[in-house]
């Protein structure tokens, strides 16, 4: 019989980022072999937690990623600690279904997320240009998953200095010593984003950007920045608007005392 | 008869007398016969009628059983025919009643035998039947028990007891009859027949409370002049007031109240019930009102500052002590939102420091191991060591602001659902109740240049959105008023228009004529340049003689909006009267048949009669 569910800590929310995404290559390339007639582009679709994060497989025991019902095996299942990819060929795009699958602790349902697979360059023209130049196409999401008033066990494998891990080489201290685990690298592991974007650190692929070393702060603050800036054309349009009002409303007056004394 | 048994009837008719077979059934018959004379009470010739069986149901009288004479034990009393004495009278009238003699076996010998009875005996019966009957009390006199009769005398009379409308002489009569009838009120209010002694005074109609009054009165007045209210104890003092405080007048409108409770009928009952409910259910929601009102009036008030209720609860020391517990937990709340902004390594020792003062009582001595150890093993890459781990508690308050801030802590925003995704708070936000509000506030943020999907889901850049939003829900509310306002504008300008030209005839006409004529060229252009020219001129109220479409208010609404208003407007439909007009105009008489059908056809709407007389007047004008 299993352990009941532990209780859950009230007023608490744990959140954490992790990049859904895909690259897409044209064929050929050196990555895929020997793909099948009529498939121009090869690609993978992924879920990766931040470089510089935690561990993912915490809270994240399995993906299911289900594919266009033309592929074989349209339901890709992998479970932890794998990359949570899929790598395949194909011609056309279509919106992936991603089923994630929680911890045991966390005593969570599943849920999905859906992806829609870019194959074809996009954006202005000097990102497509770009993008035709270094023959990769990236389409990727930063998304931020709330577990709300989580159980104390799971809590407890959330907040572990273990997540961190996966991040550290071991290595000896010295003579005589046992190995350790130590971080080396540049930004300090935490599940927070990023100041700056890193280079990627496994190196899966080549650019840092895939990798998911894009997802910075400086980010952040850019699309911040977006939305602040539209918020003061949005307030130059919202003061316009007030303007001709009290003008409307002076005028109204005007006319009615004109009409009521005639 | 009896029964008539076979041998009867065959000896009857002559029949030879049967011997053999039909021997067993007399035999029988004569068993039951038997029988029957056997039963008492019952006549022979009764039974026979009834048949051979016994009824179910045997009617037997049976003799009554009397009850055995009842046995005395006793033996019989004595009783004697004797005088008695009734203490209650006071004739000295000596009546006869029958009495019991008592047997004298226990009674008690006198001790001296003073006056030399001896003990009675059986043979001393005569003598003493005198002796108990007049010694001992009459049982009944103390049932005579005499009202307190206020008595005056002439001078206390004269002195203190007079009154209008009383004379001595009733006064007395009143006192007797009252005493006489034991102060029974409705006995004496009937018996009550004053006939004053001189003649000339009609005996007044005295009520029950009249009386009552007056006699309480008299009373009141002679206790008081018996004991002084000062020296009266407190029985005394109560029956002083009860007598004092009677209010004749009080006490007829209850009786008649108590009368009228008694005559109503089962309708006014009724109507009575529904009353009051009635009276019930407003009291109740005055109350409620009052309630109401009051919260009204205080919400548009400032808050009030000090109230009195909420400080008093920190006057305590440990009350103090909680709330400053409470405050602390709440900034640290504050911090933790500011910490993440600032999540430099560095800083993650001192900031680890920095919370453990102000940390709750439970955890201090855990928070100064740790602050210790983060301070002696700090490695060079600023990385919180082991020892700031969580207690082994590991409940989410035992964690620094710091931590949080690494592991991504917060209190939830929606309590109770498990799993929410950052996007799908950014997506919540941009769609609202309605799909057109939807639409509207996607198209202003297209036009803002603000993508689709935001890419980065992060709580700052959610809360920054969610102000944005929260703008352009307010722009699109002003447009929407604005319309609106633009709409009413035009409606007064217009009537504006209709009354200056009715004001000023021939001015107006004149003007009228410029304008329609100026139209005319235009509506084979098209409706909307007319109206424009029309909303212009009513717009200016005819300070701008340029007819131009210059930037004015009203331009910008026919500008933008691809479709025309639902609702259309007043100085619209004007407009298109008078197109029609023009239109139909081209043929004088079809002209003037046109308008006047058009005018009948519009009568139902006065506002735009009165216009479109006012376009016929000056139609014919110019004709």
């Amino acid at each position: 019989m299993p352990a009941p569910t532990s209780k859950r800590i009230r007023n608490t929310q744990l959140r954490r980022h992790f990049i859904i995404g895909n690259e897409s290559y044209v064929l050929p390339h050196p990555l895929f072999p020997d793909p099948p007639d009529g498939h121009t582009k090869g690609w993978k679709v992924y879920v990766r937690p931040l470089p510089n994060g935690p561990d993912m497989t915490t809270w994240l025991k399995k993906v299911q990623l289900k594919l266009h019902h033309t592929y074989a095996n349209a339901s890709r299942t992998i479970e932890a600690p794998g990359p949570f990819e899929v790598s395949e060929t194909g011609y056309g795009e279509f919106g992936v279904e991603i089923r994630l699958y929680f911890a045991p602790e966390s005593s969570e349902k599943a849920v999905y997320r859906e992806h829609y697979l870019v194959l074809a360059p996009y954006g202005t023209d000097e990102q497509k240009a770009r993008q035709e130049r270094e023959n990769l196409v990236v389409s990727e999401r930063l998304e931020t998953i709330e577990f709300n008033e989580p159980t104390h066990d799971f809590f407890k494998t959330m907040v572990s200095e273990d997540q961190f891990e996966w991040l550290k080489v071991l290595e000896g201290r010295g003579k005589g010593r046992k190995k350790e685990l130590v971080f080396h690298g540049e930004t300090e592991p935490t599940a927070q984003l990023p100041e700056r974007p890193i280079a990627a650190v496994h190196g899966d692929s080549g650019t840092g950007m895939a990798a998911g070393g894009a997802w910075s702060r400086l980010y952040e603050r850019q699309v911040l920045g977006q939305l602040q800036q539209s918020g003061a054309s949005l307030d130059q349009a919202l003061e316009h608007e007030r303007r001709e009002m009290e003008s409307r409303r002076r005028k109204m007056e005007e006319l009615g005392m004109a009409v009521a004394a005639k | 008869m009896a029964g008539a048994t076979g041998r009867d009837m065959r000896d009857m008719l002559g029949l030879p007398t049967e011997v053999d077979a039909p021997r067993p059934p007399p035999l029988k018959k004569q068993k039951t016969a038997e029988k029957r004379t056997a039963e008492r009470g019952m006549a022979r010739e009764v039974s026979a009628l009834m048949g051979e069986r016994a009824p179910p149901v045997a009617v037997i009288q049976t003799k009554p059983k009397y009850k055995s004479k009842s046995q005395r034990l006793q033996k019989v009393g004595k009783w004697e025919w004797a005088p008695f004495e009734n203490q209650a009278r006071q004739d000295g009238l000596m009546l006869k009643h029958w009495s019991k003699r008592k047997e004298a076996k226990t009674r008690p010998k006198p001790l001296e035998g003073t006056d030399g009875v001896t003990a009675p005996t059986e043979a001393d019966g005569g003598n003493r039947t005198e002796a108990p009957a007049p010694e001992a009390p009459y049982k009944f006199a103390r049932y005579n028990v005499q009202v307190e009769r206020p008595s005056y005398t002439e001078e206390v009379y004269t002195n203190h007891l007079k009154k209008d409308g009383w004379s001595k002489e009733e006064t007395d009569y009143l006192m007797d009859l009252v005493s006489e009838y034991y102060q029974k009120w409705p006995v004496v209010h009937d018996r009550y027949e004053f006939k004053p002694s001189d003649h000339s005074d009609q005996p007044k109609a005295r009520s029950l409370e009249d009386l009552k009054a007056r006699y309480y009165c008299v009373s009141a007045i002679l206790l008081r002049l018996a004991t002084p209210i000062s020296s009266m104890n407190t029985a005394q003092y109560s029956l002083y007031e009860t007598l004092t405080n009677f209010n004749p007048a009080e006490e007829s409108s209850r009786k008649n109240l108590a009368a009228g409770h008694l005559t109503r009928t089962a309708l006014e009952a009724q109507e009575e019930e529904l009353l009051l409910k009635e009276l019930q259910r407003i009291m109740l929601s005055q109350k409620q009102m009052e309630v109401e009102r009051r919260d009204i009036r205080d919400r548009l008030g400032y808050p009030p500052s000090t109230n009195a209720g909420i400080a008093m609860q920190y006057n305590t020391s440990a009350a103090l002590a909680i709330l400053y517990q409470n405050l602390l937990a709440a900034d640290k709340n504050k911090r933790n939102q500011r910490m993440r902004h600032t999540n430099e390594p560095a800083n993650t020792p001192a900031s680890a420091q920095a919370p453990q003062p102000a940390s709750a009582g439970g955890r201090d001595g855990s928070a100064t191991h740790r602050d210790s150890l983060s301070n002696a093993t700090t490695t060079p890459a600023g990385r919180p060591s082991r020892a700031s781990l969580p207690g082994p508690t590991g409940t989410a308050n035992d964690l620094t602001p710091a931590e949080k801030a690494r592991f991504l802590i917060s209190p939830p925003e929606k309590a109770g659902s498990s799993i929410s995704f950052g996007s799908d708070r950014l997506h919540r936000l941009r769609t609202m109740k309605s799909t057109t509000q939807t639409q509207k506030v996607g198209a202003v943020l297209t036009q803002l240049n603000i993508p689709e999907t935001l890419h980065v889901p992060s709580q700052r850049v959610a809360d920054e959105f969610e102000k944005l939003v929260g703008r352009i829900g307010m722009l699109l509310d002003l447009r929407k008023n604005k319309e609106k306002e633009e709409n009413e504008i035009a409606i007064r300008s217009a009537e504006k228009q209709l009354k200056a030209r009715t004001a000023a005839g021939t001015e107006g006409g004149e003007r009228d004529e410029s304008r329609v004529e100026s139209s005319a060229p235009a509506t084979s252009g098209g409706r909307r340049s007319s109206a424009q020219q029309i909303k212009l001129e009513g717009g200016d109220g005819g300070n701008r003689g340029v007819r131009k479409r210059s930037a004015s208010l009203t331009s910008e609404t026919s500008g933008r909006s691809s479709k025309r208003p639902k609702n259309i407007t007043f100085a619209l439909k004007l407009e298109w009267f008078e197109a029609t007009i023009l239109t139909l105009a081209q043929s004088v008489e079809d002209a003037q048949i046109a308008r006047k059908n058009l005018v009948f056809q519009l009568a139902h709407n006065h506002r735009l009669t009165l216009t479109f007389f006012a376009l016929v007047a000056t139609g014919h004008q110019r004709h």
